[in-house]
């Protein structure tokens, strides 16, 4: 059972498949779509960055809106994985039975699940990448390292799809996001090290932050960012990782139940 | 010798306690339209979703194109068309994107795809449409869509599952032609309906079940003659005048009275005039017997609120 979850979703064909029908629809309305990719992140820089930054000054030596900005990557690809794999895939699973028209064809419920997480997490993705390139323009990238950055965002918005995606499988309807969002992913983004460090908090919130996945994802992206990896942030990317695939396993097993039955 | 492509034997599905299908035999033949018949909860679109692998079996054995649903169901889907009772289309896209979306999940070549989407529209006469958001269709048009769709891997087989229901005479009628068409190609068909028309227009072959079990077997005219005969003269007469009724017709022709209008059935060897004759009412009526007959007097004439 155990040994089950922690294996590597199967990935096939019909993973791509599914995935491609929703990047087809995408492209269809691209422009859209990367518009209101941006507008978030660049508020966040402007109110938080230049805005507070100002009285904040430095943290650990770190000028704040350095600080910020890779914690502002890795809310983007939460934010963006999170919409796509709640409300987007909850329309296609109950309303417009999206799914079970694909599962008429040789594409299994597998092959659905995966692919709907992997498209969530894409498109997050390409949000990802557009504000990188703000960060770029704004001479904010230096180094190797921060290129590094990238990969591990990816993780990042595959494991909030995942987790997403668990939400929509057991969802009853569009007020249940409400619950996730409010009681999960609000607090998650205040709470992960993303605004300000974590070795202020009273220690019990310190470990409670690392059940958070984007906790890890900060710490990650924001050392990478500043050219400062370390070698125990390995362990931080295991958990992430690990996090991911449970989240995927969990999503699949109970949208399988929820479809066949 | 006449090749099944589809079989069930002792099929049973049950959803916690509660058993929908119950043990039923069946044998679809090539080339032929067998239909499911029965009211609402008799567990046609069950067996049909077991038929098409979206629903397990819980037990006894089925296949399709000789293959077994339990273990093959990936194959058997890459070779039927499924048309669901709710269509199903992707809102999101057009009607040929539909289709050729669609045709990527059965991993057809993108041009393939696009030739054979333009075909079956024209086929089902929406190729003006082709460019239309789908839910700018009408509904008979969205069922249209639906069948083209199931048709885009060329299968061997079809699912049709209620095709024509909530569609107004006109949009029925353009889906008869349509599967009276593919019918005269070859394909062999499953379809459920409770339009008794619709199967006595399409299907060679029904069954008409109820509460998981079939009821009867047979082709539409074998059952109409086998359970009512030729014809059926109908009249109404007060809630006190039914016993006497009875007494007068119960020796001479089987009946049934529905409410207070009564419904005797004349054999091929016997004479509706004469029964007609021997009735004083004024709305006597004498009219072929049909299909319709056949169902109410097997499955009974209850309401279903299911």
């Amino acid at each position: 059972m155990w040994k089950d979850m922690i294996t590597f979703p199967r990935l096939g064909i019909g993973t791509y498949r599914v995935w491609n029908r929703d990047f087809f629809y995408y492209k269809k309305y691209l422009m859209v779509s990367i518009f209101w990719s941006f507008t978030d992140p660049l508020l966040y820089i402007l109110a938080f960055g230049y805005g507070l930054g100002f009285f904040v000054g430095a943290i650990n030596g770190i000028p704040y809106i350095l600080f910020l900005a890779p914690a502002i990557l890795c809310t983007t690809g939460m934010q963006g994985a999170v919409f796509e794999s709640t409300y987007s895939s909850f329309t296609k699973l109950r309303v417009q039975k999206t799914y079970e028209t694909i599962m008429m064809t040789p594409v299994t419920v597998e092959d659905v699940v995966a692919g709907e997480i992997l498209w969530g997490a894409s498109k997050a993705f390409f949000a990802v990448l557009g504000v990188m390139a703000v960060f770029v323009a704004m001479r904010m990238v230096h180094g190797f390292q921060a290129w590094l950055v990238l990969p591990v965002l990816f993780i990042v918005c595959w494991c909030m799809s995942a987790m997403a995606m668990v939400v929509t499988s057991f969802a009853k309807d569009y007020d249940s996001f409400t619950y996730f969002f409010s009681l999960i992913i609000t607090p998650m983004s205040l709470l992960a090290g993303t605004y300000f460090p974590l070795e202020h908090f009273p220690k019990w919130a310190q470990t409670a932050a690392w059940v958070l996945p984007l906790t890890h994802g900060v710490v990650i992206v924001r050392s990478l960012f500043l050219s400062r990896w370390h070698s125990s942030l390995w362990i931080n990317f295991a958990l992430l990782f690990l996090m991911a695939i449970l989240f995927s396993n969990w999503a699949i097993n109970q949208t399988r139940r929820r479809l066949i039955y | 010798m006449v090749e099944i492509v589809a079989e069930g034997r002792s099929l049973v599905k049950k959803y916690g306690d509660k058993t929908v299908v119950d043990g039923i035999h069946f044998q679809i033949k090539r080339g032929e339209c067998f239909g499911f018949l029965g009211p609402n909860g008799a567990g046609k679109t069950s067996t049909m979703k077991m038929m098409y692998c979206l629903s397990p079996v819980t037990s006894g054995e089925l296949f399709v194109l000789n293959l077994d649903v339990n273990t093959r169901g990936r194959e058997i889907k890459s070779r039927i068309g499924v048309v669901p009772q709710e269509d199903g289309l992707d809102t999101d896209f057009t009607v040929l994107e539909n289709l050729t979306i669609y045709a990527s999940y059965h991993n057809l070549l993108a041009d393939v795809a696009e030739k054979r989407a333009r075909e079956l529209l024209r086929f089902m006469r929406i190729d003006e449409k082709s460019t239309s958001p789908v839910d700018q269709l009408s509904g008979g048009m969205k069922r249209r869509l639906a069948i083209a769709r199931g048709m885009i891997n060329n299968p061997e087989m079809l699912f049709l599952d209620e095709p024509t229901t909530g569609l107004d005479p006109q949009a029925r009628l353009l889906i008869w032609d349509n599967l009276r068409a593919l019918k005269k190609e070859g394909m062999s068909m499953a379809l459920t309906t409770h339009y008794m028309e619709e199967a006595e227009q399409i299907c060679d072959r029904l069954v008409i079940m109820d509460h998981g079990r079939f009821l009867c077997e047979g082709k539409p005219s074998d059952l109409i003659t086998e359970h009512i005969g030729r014809e059926v003269v109908e009249f109404s007469c007060e809630d006190k005048d039914i016993n006497y009724f009875v007494e007068r017709v119960k020796n001479k022709y089987d009946y049934q009275v529905i409410r207070n209008r009564f419904h005797l059935f004349i054999k091929a060897n016997q004479d509706g005039k004469q029964a007609v004759a021997s009735i004083s009412s004024s709305d006597v009526t004498v009219r072929k017997a049909t299909l319709e007959d056949v169902f109410l007097k097997v499955a009974g004439h209850d309401l279903r609120d299911e």
